[in-house]
């Protein structure tokens, strides 16, 4: 009887960029990305070697204006390919291609031969630290994903570089396909078809694929391997330099230090562009001449930045129509589109993808993160992890019960993932009150009757006690098929009461979405009618508390202060009856203020001994003590209206 | 009347029972390896929460520390500029230095502030070039320093703690060549 013990290992999604890898991983049900030790969500894809070193991501692109030669970027266009495949590759990279033995192109670095898939291996080792430092545990398996059009060799190269970094690659998936599923386009019914658009780094991929039955098929792929956003950056210097020329005459590319700032200016220009429609580039002292220092100051507006890019951003036409054709299907049998990758942020970008396809992008979630984000969910899939949780529900709306003063008291906030248990104690409302109506509500305003009621019942044989002394538990459990127990429990008898509800019947999907934005619209009303049935219940209180005091200690007191208190009480229950708001909060203080005198002149008197704290003090609070009879009931409550009082330590505190 | 020949009764008893048997313990057994199974995913479940509590809590402590470094490295960049600008300074009238006294006084406040969130510069020349925290612009062949030092900062680097906020950009010393060789990065030859 031996029973396979599932090691449940967490399986991390890498995207092993051209520019930049980024690496995610579940967490329940929601994928996370996981920022490196410097504290960057995106790591470059860089390695570098000098002598004995070996610098990975931002240390290795540091140091790349030195070391050129021994500093591997953008392997990514190596991996997987013969020597003789690369050729106009190579001369486009400083760093030295070889023709290996068996005909795959290689690197020579400080005189040794480095494979692309070990070069990959020193970016995937990063992301694997990366996240084993986050989750504190060894990282074995991963998802990698790769462009739609790499061949058997390429994906195999890539298989192999997670090997050599110690990972065992449960599978590669292509990027538009994680892509996808960030979106959660696995999971439509019907069957789509979904362009994924990505201009990223470097590169730019147009895919389209078809899904049907939650799985993916690429239908054709086109792009333009040397399109990114270092191109766009380019653009913006280049005007910077004209301009400055124009104006002073001085070249500054010729210097190596401003053309650092220039660069970098011209970087976040355009980024901020994407979001404002003018920004200010202000390079003050970028140089120096004879006759003094000189400032950049130049104002780039959007559409000034639209046609310094334009052609690049035309660029991405052609392959997308060539894409459709291969496809086989024209730009309206698009379903979805997926905008990937950070240059897709960029207002014109987008533009040219609606003209292309006639709809927008999707771009809810990081383009410069998507393809991590969906190897993540794939890794949760194959892990296990995803499936189950998956399979939890929430609860679409709050569900609570009445209390006094007509509040909704909520127990189980909406969206909270079920099965789940929720306890909270409770207390009458009136003396000697004999039973409890628990009227269970659903909805999220803030007032009882606007919310609807789902279910009621009632707990009796409450042994008589004052109000607030009572402790009743009330407890509501959902199960995992969405079925309401709720159930009331006395705890000192131990007698309760519990009633079965099917949540869902009470409110459609229409009825939920109208709750929620009643919700909104009347978020303030209900706060203000919440806070004045509040005050309301403190007056009361206070104010029955207070007479309850005098009856007790009537006798230890001057006559003054009987009088007085008496009055501030009157005062009170006046207040209460009119339901003015203000009058009911002064009168309040008032009495608060003057039932210290009580006990001022108990401790005179000497009496109250062995009663720590005052009983006046306090609203609501748990006063098994100071009052140990009963009295004669006010006007015992109908049982339907019998009302819930809150013990909330908590709350009282704040109110205090 | 003739009785068909059934099995004898004996062997029939023997043989169903030991069938409601088998089916019964291998229901258990079934069961069992269920029970296991649920109890594996609980605890670890549980477990799994404890961990996500203590990342979360973690987290959120990072997350405070770099709001606030992004903040400084927002404002290290006017401090930068302030700082080249007032080293022109030194060139100007009498007048405008004296100004730039003033200013002068302005910036070493900013950077006191930034003392103060346990800031500090990051050395750059003299020292041996560290792409944990300088950034390299370019080679300089330089006969006076050794290679692979830095021979000139053109942006100041910050630290935090021990962490590099921003790197310094330098200028690293190169061997002086006899022979300037250019890199062939075209075609190879066969090796």
């Amino acid at each position: 009887m031996s029973e396979q013990k599932k090691k449940k290992s967490r399986i991390i999604g890498i995207d092993l960029g051209t520019t930049n890898s980024c690496v995610a991983i579940m967490e329940g049900s929601n994928p996370k990305v996981i920022p490196s030790a410097e504290g960057s969500r995106t790591t470059p894809s860089e390695v570098a070697y000098k002598g004995a070193e070996r610098f990975v991501g931002i240390p290795a692109k540091r140091q790349a204006e030195i070391n050129p030669e021994n500093t591997l970027r953008s392997t990514k266009r190596f991996i997987g390919r013969k020597y003789d495949e690369v050729l106009s590759e190579i001369q486009t990279v400083p760093f030295k291609v070889i023709r290996a033995s068996n005909g795959d192109a290689v690197f020579e670095v400080q005189g040794k031969t480095i494979t692309p898939q070990e070069a990959g291996a020193q970016i995937l080792m990063k992301m694997k630290e990366t996240a084993e430092a986050y989750l504190g545990e060894s990282v074995t398996e991963a998802v990698i994903t790769v462009p739609a059009y790499f061949n058997d060799a390429q994906r195999q190269a890539t298989k192999d570089a997670g090997r050599i970094a110690g990972l065992d690659v449960k599978r590669i998936i292509p990027e538009p396909t994680a892509a996808a599923l960030a979106y959660g386009l696995d999971k439509e019914k019907i069957e789509k078809k979904i362009a994924v658009f990505d201009l990223g780094g470097g590169t730019f991929d147009i895919s389209i694929l078809e899904i049907g039955e939650g799985v993916f098929e690429v239908l054709a792929t086109n792009g333009d391997t040397h399109l990114g956003g270092d191109d766009f950056d380019n653009a913006v210097l280049h005007w910077m330099l004209d301009a400055f020329k124009q104006e002073h005459g001085i070249d500054l590319s010729k210097d190596k230090m401003a053309l650092q700032r220039l660069r970098d200016a011209a970087e976040k220009a355009k980024m901020e562009l994407s979001g404002t429609l003018s920004t200010e580039i202000n390079l003050p002292f970028i140089t120096m001449d004879t006759t003094g220092p000189k400032h950049l100051m130049q104002t780039l507006s959007r559409s000034k930045l639209e046609s310094l890019t334009s052609q690049l951003i035309e660029r991405t036409r052609e392959p997308c129509i060539k894409a459709l054709k291969d496809a086989n299907i024209r730009p309206e049998d698009i379903n979805e589109v997926i905008l990937v990758g950070g240059m897709t942020r960029m207002p014109a970008v987008q533009a040219v993808v609606k003209q292309i396809f006639g709809k927008d992008g999707h771009k809810g979630v990081n383009p410069d993160e998507v393809v991590a984000i969906g190897a993540a969910i794939q890794g949760g899939v194959l892990s296990g992890e995803v499936k189950d949780v998956l399979l939890l529900d929430v609860t679409p709306l709050t569900l609570g019960i009445e209390t006094m003063g007509g509040i909704m008291t909520p127990l189980v906030e909406r969206n909270t993932t079920i099965p789940t248990q929720k306890k909270q104690s409770f207390s009458t409302a009136a003396d000697n009150q004999p039973a409890v109506t628990i009227r269970v509500l659903q909805g999220e305003r803030k007032m009882a009757e606007d919310n609807k009621e789902i279910a009621r019942f009632d707990l009796t044989d409450i042994p008589p006690a004052p109000r607030g002394t009572p402790q009743i538990e009330v407890c509501f459990d959902i199960d995992a098929d969405g079925i309401l127990h709720v159930t009331a429990k006395d705890m000192s008898t131990g007698k309760s009461q519990k009633i079965r509800v099917e949540v869902s019947s009470g409110l459609n999907e229409s009825d939920i979405q109208r709750m929620l934005k009643d919700a909104e619209r009347f978020a303030e009303e209900d706060l203000k009618r919440k806070e004045a049935a509040e005050i309301h219940n403190e007056a009361e209180t206070l104010a029955f508390r207070a007479s309850k005091a005098l009856k007790e200690y009537k006798d230890k007191l001057p006559k003054e202060i009987v009088d007085d208190v008496q009055g501030k009480i009157e005062a009170v229950n006046a207040a209460v009856k009119s339901n003015d708001l203000s009058a009911i909060k002064k009168a309040k203080e008032e009495l608060e203020a003057h039932m210290q005198h009580i006990g001022e002149a108990m401790a005179k008197a000497g009496g109250a001994a062995g009663q720590q704290q005052s009983p006046f003090a306090g609203q609501g609070q748990q006063e098994g003590e100071g009052h140990g009879h009963r009295h004669p009931q006010d006007g015992e409550q109908p049982i339907e209206e019998a009302e819930v009082e809150i013990i909330d330590d908590e709350k009282e505190q704040k109110r205090r | 009347m003739s009785i068909p020949s059934d099995p004898p009764q004996s062997a029939e008893e023997t043989v169903s029972p030991p069938v409601e048997i088998n089916s019964a313990e291998k229901e258990i057994e079934q069961l069992r390896s269920e029970r296991d199974e649920y109890k594996d995913k609980y605890l670890r479940l549980l477990a799994e929460g404890e961990n996500a509590r203590k990342r979360m809590q973690k987290e959120k402590q990072e997350y405070a520390q770099f709001a606030m470094h992004q903040v400084i490295v927002d404002f290290l960049q006017p401090i930068d500029q302030m700082e080249s600008a007032l080293s022109y300074a030194t060139n100007m009238s009498e007048e405008v230095r004296h100004w730039a006294i003033g200013f002068e006084m302005i910036l070493s406040q900013f950077k006191q502030s930034l003392t103060k969130q346990g800031v500090t510069v990051i050395e750059t020349v003299g020292n041996q070039f560290d792409p944990y925290c300088h950034e390299a612009l370019e080679l300089l062949a330089s006969d006076e320093h050794p290679a692979g030092t830095v021979v000139a900062e053109s942006g100041r680097g910050y630290r935090i703690g021990d962490r590099t906020l921003r790197p310094a950009r330098v200028t690293v010393a190169k061997a002086v060549e006899p022979v300037a060789e250019e890199e062939e990065v075209k075609e190879q030859p066969e090796n």
